[in-house]
């Protein structure tokens, strides 16, 4: 006759054969030597042993690539993201070392790994001139003008010393920069004011890119108050947005604007005049649009510039 | 004619049917030169040999430019100016008789110097392969799990070190002393008895046994531990073989002990403090020559967590030295999980796994070692243990669960094992598909394995010689796209090498040489001081190159001493003193007719003041009357002079206290010049002049001792050859 085995018998035997295994002993190994040794300090020595292995002889090319003293070359950007891509992957919580990343990547052509690693360096450290800015200028040039006009926006929103104070107090990616070119803060600050005010030049010419003129308006007239620098070109666009609402008389204020601002700002003088002519209901002659239309790339690279 | 037409079928013929009687070694040889085709490139000599497998190759390379000569290298000129070639003899240990194979490809067969060398290290790196195979067949007594003990060796980034590393020199007579040793254990031979000796003796006459001490110490523990009531009866069995074999024991033992002589008699010379281990040996806690400092992560030891991504993950990324094992392994690891729990398998682990934690600087055994175990003082760079020590461990644990797994299955459900191993390899999969960078081989590998283990469980699998070859095809197919990576991402360098050519060694200078030397001497007149901004350290030196290294500016300096023989009419005595130093900084660069001789506490003649003499030293070029070299080796400078008034004649190469100088055959007193190089006072008229490095017993017991490890090498082939029809009837009872 045969019997079934009671219950408490098969889960015996099921326990027996369960911790006879032999990883039960591998791991009960394992877990013994947990109080014994520190694996994250361990850890964290073995990955900075291998960073060091890996650190770039120089950062000389760095520096200058960053101040447009330099034009991209492969080699130099490899070993460059080698190592901050290898940092980024031990320390993926450092916004500096994700930054240069996005940094290297970009300039390597990666656009889309440079943008996640920005967009990760911007999670961990948001009051960062530079992240937003060169996320936007990706956004710009790839024609995503709504990204490239909301992150120039985040970018002209940081303060300039937090984005300095940052690149003074970083633990190690910047430092070592700053160890081999000591003017780097200071020459970084004069940067970020000349980049901030191009921010609002280029978020501006996202609206228009984007077909948002009263934004771009907005956007211009708020920059044209508020930015002394380019005062000329601001009211320019705040003409140009006018203009394409068929706000003509207010257009052509605006352009003259411009025009007395700097006498040698010749566009501004005729889209004036094409403005007056439409004030007047006179529709003879070139309109704005046409204008754009004849020459594209002249407007493209002196009136509504791309980037780099 | 006919004869040969008929013998090659003839001999074709016997090939298949040996390989058909024995497929186990038709694979072996089959992987192997499956290998050699993936290394092809390095093995040619295309990429040479960087980091550490540079100054071996080296090493190697000067040792048999001399022996081949009949002359044993006690000196090496081209090392910083001159130093005892003791410490590279120790480092290769040279008295390996498998060595000889360069001397028959490069010196006999004309194979350029490099080919030469990285085939002799293929091959030794086959042959611990093939102790691997061997240990694995002792362990289990089953071909297959040894076959892919062996497969799963010799397609590991192993095989990488032969280009940037010594281990394979440590391991190959690791691998095959342990092979003799459980074969012993299986059955007193004297074959295996001295197999165990003479890898021993191997490994004891290199300087740092260090590392081999440490992995045999952490097994004995663990064989111990976990075989703790079969002490008694081993060491009975050994006694029992020294109690019937007394004089072949004390012979092997006796040669054992000699074999230790050149390592003890190296350290006993380091030890009187004239030779300096620069970079090694800074902040060392005592001031003996080989101690280190305190290692600390930053710089050296295993990287854990990185190794694991290595091995896993970065196959498209591989350069020498990083770690790659088959993928097909991480299944047969998986198999833990399925297979019982025995000794062996817990012996591997615990093995590999405590000689992992002995390698992390930053764990507390290793500090602990460090003060309480003398030798941890006196080596470095961990590193090496993951190869020699946790890998070897880690692909015998992989195997025994192989084994295991085979013969469980037999004995159990199906059931259970076909829907384990579908599972394993689904997880494998998943792994793999989760990393976006998975190269394509490893998911045909998994295939394959998966096929393999259905297959073995369905028992379709039954002609060994299929599953072997089955085995061969899946463990090898992923390294050969690894191995293209490789080859991609090594780059080409033109290393220079010491002179490696002989002749190189003392070339005297031609008249033109001596008029640019001049030209530097004028450069130098207007510098005052010759002190470096950053004192250079050097690896391994005397300690008067130390001094003088880490004082001068050698991008001043250098060019002006590139003479090897200078003679001067003036010379002046006085101890060493950092403030004369730029003193004679400038006699040595302007080239004056002025030398600073040190006695080092010793009785020496008055100074020498030659009123007539010549503003500059006389340089000997390679046609000079006065001077001419009748014999030059590394340890040896013979010359013929005719002077017309006494001499004192500088050979540029560094002094050491061991040098012997003799006059028409009288033994006359070495004297230090300009501070690290040697000088002997030179009669007026006809005179034989010879420096000699070490003493003439010492070429007798190095040559003994070549000797003896040959001598050893064949006993056991021939007790081996001896044992083959008592091991066969062994085997079949």
């Amino acid at each position: 006759m045969i019997k079934n085995k009671p219950n408490s018998i098969k889960i015996k035997n099921i326990a027996v054969f369960v911790f006879s295994r032999a990883v039960v002993y591998y791991l009960a190994l394992f877990f013994l030597s947990i109080p014994l040794i520190n694996y994250p300090q361990i850890k964290l020595q073995s990955q900075l042993r291998d960073l060091n292995t890996i650190l770039p002889k120089s950062f000389g090319y760095l520096i200058k690539l960053s101040q447009m003293e330099e034009t991209p070359r492969e080699n130099p950007l490899m070993e460059y993201f080698f190592f901050y891509g290898r940092t980024a992957f031990y320390f993926p919580k450092e916004a500096d070392a994700l930054g240069m990343t996005g940094f290297c990547l970009y300039y390597l052509g990666d656009w889309k790994g440079a943008e996640e690693n920005y967009k990760k360096a911007m999670q961990y450290e948001p009051g960062f001139f530079w992240y937003p800015y060169d996320l936007a200028v990706l956004y710009f040039k790839n024609n995503q003008f709504d990204q490239a006009a909301a992150y120039f926006e985040k970018a002209a929103s940081v303060p300039i010393e937090k984005t300095i104070n940052f690149i003074k107090a970083s633990p190690a990616i910047y430092r070592m920069i700053i160890q081999e070119d000591p003017e780097f803060a200071n020459k970084s600050s004069s940067r970020i004011k000349q980049a901030a005010s191009q921010a609002y030049q280029y978020m501006v010419l996202s609206y228009f890119y984007r077909k948002d003129y009263e934004k771009m308006f907005q956007k211009a007239l708020w920059a044209s108050q508020n930015n002394s620098v380019n005062y000329d070109i601001f009211n320019f666009y705040a003409g140009v947005a006018l203009y394409q609402m068929k706000r003509y008389k207010e257009a052509q204020n605006y352009f003259e604007k411009a025009a007395t601002a700097s006498p040698q700002f010749k566009d501004a003088v005729v889209f004036g005049q094409i403005s007056q002519k439409m004030v007047s209901g006179d529709v003879s002659g070139p309109s704005l649009n046409s204008l754009f239309l004849a020459e594209p790339s002249y407007y493209q690279n002196k009136i509504f510039p791309q980037i780099f | 004619m006919r004869h040969s037409r008929t013998s090659v079928p003839v001999l074709v013929q016997r090939l298949k049917n040996y390989f058909l009687e024995n497929p186990t070694i038709f694979v072996m040889v089959a992987a192997f030169i499956i290998w050699g085709l993936l290394f092809k490139d390095f093995l040619l000599g295309q990429y040479r040999p960087i980091t550490d497998a540079a100054n071996y190759y080296e090493h190697v390379t000067y040792f048999w430019e001399h022996l081949s000569r009949g002359v044993y290298p006690f000196w090496d000129p081209t090392w910083e100016g001159g130093v005892p070639a003791e410490f590279f003899m120790r480092r290769i240990g040279e008295f390996n008789p498998f060595y000889g194979i360069i001397f028959i490809l490069h010196h006999m067969l004309g194979w350029p110097s490099l080919v030469s060398y990285y085939c002799f290290m293929g091959f030794y790196y086959f042959l611990g392969a093939i102790g691997m195979y061997l240990v694995a067949k002792e362990i289990f007594n089953d071909e297959m799990s040894a076959l892919v003990n062996f497969l799963l060796f010799l397609f590991s980034s192993m095989g990488t070190l032969v280009i940037c590393s010594f281990t394979v020199l440590i391991f190959t007579p690791m691998a095959w002393l342990m092979f003799f040793l459980l074969s012993f254990v299986r059955k007193q031979e004297r074959w295996s008895f001295l197999g165990a000796v003479f890898c021993l003796m191997i490994l004891f006459s290199t300087y740092i046994p260090f590392y081999f001490l440490t992995i045999l110490g952490v097994l004995f523990i663990c064989t111990v531990g976990f075989y703790f009531r079969k002490i008694k009866g081993t060491l009975d069995f050994f006694l029992s073989f020294f109690q019937r074999n007394r004089i072949f024991s004390i012979v092997c033992l006796f040669c054992l002990a000699l074999s230790i002589v050149p390592s003890l008699l190296f350290h006993q010379e380091v030890s009187q403090g004239d030779l300096v281990l620069g970079t090694r040996h800074y902040n060392a806690p005592t001031d003996y020559f080989l101690s280190v400092p305190v290692q600390r992560g930053q710089f050296g030891g295993i990287i854990p967590h990185l190794v694991l991504d290595e091995i896993l993950f970065d196959a498209r990324n591989i350069r020498p030295s990083h770690v790659y094992v088959p993928c097909f392994i991480f299944v047969l690891l998986f198999l833990g999980f399925a297979v019982k729990f025995n000794k062996k398998l817990a012996i591997f682990f615990t093995t590999g796994f405590l000689i992992f934690i002995i390698s992390i600087y930053d764990a507390p055994l290793y500090k602990f070692l460090y003060q309480h175990v003398f030798y941890f003082k006196y080596f470095r760079n961990y590193q090496f243990f993951f190869w020699i020590g946790v890998l070897p461990f880690l692909i015998l644990l992989a195997t025994g669960h192989f084994y295991a797994f085979m013969k469980e299955r037999e004995s159990r459900k199906k059931a259970f094992y076909l829907i384990f191993i579908v599972v394993v390899h689904a997880a494998a999969f998943w792994i793999l598909w989760q990393r976006h960078n998975t190269i394509t081989t490893s998911y045909i590998a998994l295939s394959l394995s998966l096929v393999f283990f259905l297959l073995s469980l369905n028992s379709k699998l039954k002609s060994f010689f299929l599953a072997a070859i089955f085995l061969l095809i899946l463990i090898a197919v992923e390294p050969a796209e690894v191995y293209h990576y490789l080859k991609i991402n090594t780059p080409i360098t033109n290393s220079y090498y010491r002179n490696v050519a002989y002749r190189d060694q003392l070339r005297l200078p031609t008249q033109e040489d001596v008029k640019i030397f001049k030209a530097y001497a004028k450069e130098r007149e207007s510098v005052k001081s010759f002190q470096a901004q950053t004192p250079m350290v050097v690896y391994y030196s005397t300690r008067w190159t130390a001094d003088f290294n880490s004082y001068f500016d050698w991008t001043l300096i250098n060019d002006c001493m590139a003479a090897p023989l200078v003679v001067y009419d003036n010379a002046v005595w006085g101890e060493d003193q950092k403030n004369n130093f730029d003193q004679i900084g400038q006699t040595i660069c302007s080239g004056k007719n002025l030398v600073y001789l040190s006695a080092d506490g010793k009785d020496h003649p008055r100074d020498i003041v030659s009123k007539n003499s010549k503003p500059l030293a006389e340089v000997v070029t390679e046609d000079a009357k006065e001077l001419k070299v009748l014999f030059f080796s590394g340890n040896t400078l013979k010359l013929r002079s005719n002077f017309d008034s006494e001499k004192v004649l500088v050979y540029y190469d560094n002094y050491y206290p061991r040098w012997k100088a003799y006059v028409d055959g009288k033994n006359v007193p070495v004297w230090r010049a300009n501070l690290k190089y040697k000088a002997v006072f030179v009669p007026k008229g006809e005179a034989i002049i010879e420096f000699r490095f070490a003493e003439p017993m010492e070429y007798v017991f190095k040559f003994f001792m070549i000797g003896l490890f040959g001598a050893v090498f064949i006993a056991i082939l021939w007790l081996w050859f001896r044992s083959v029809p008592r091991r066969i009837a062994y085997d079949k009872k």
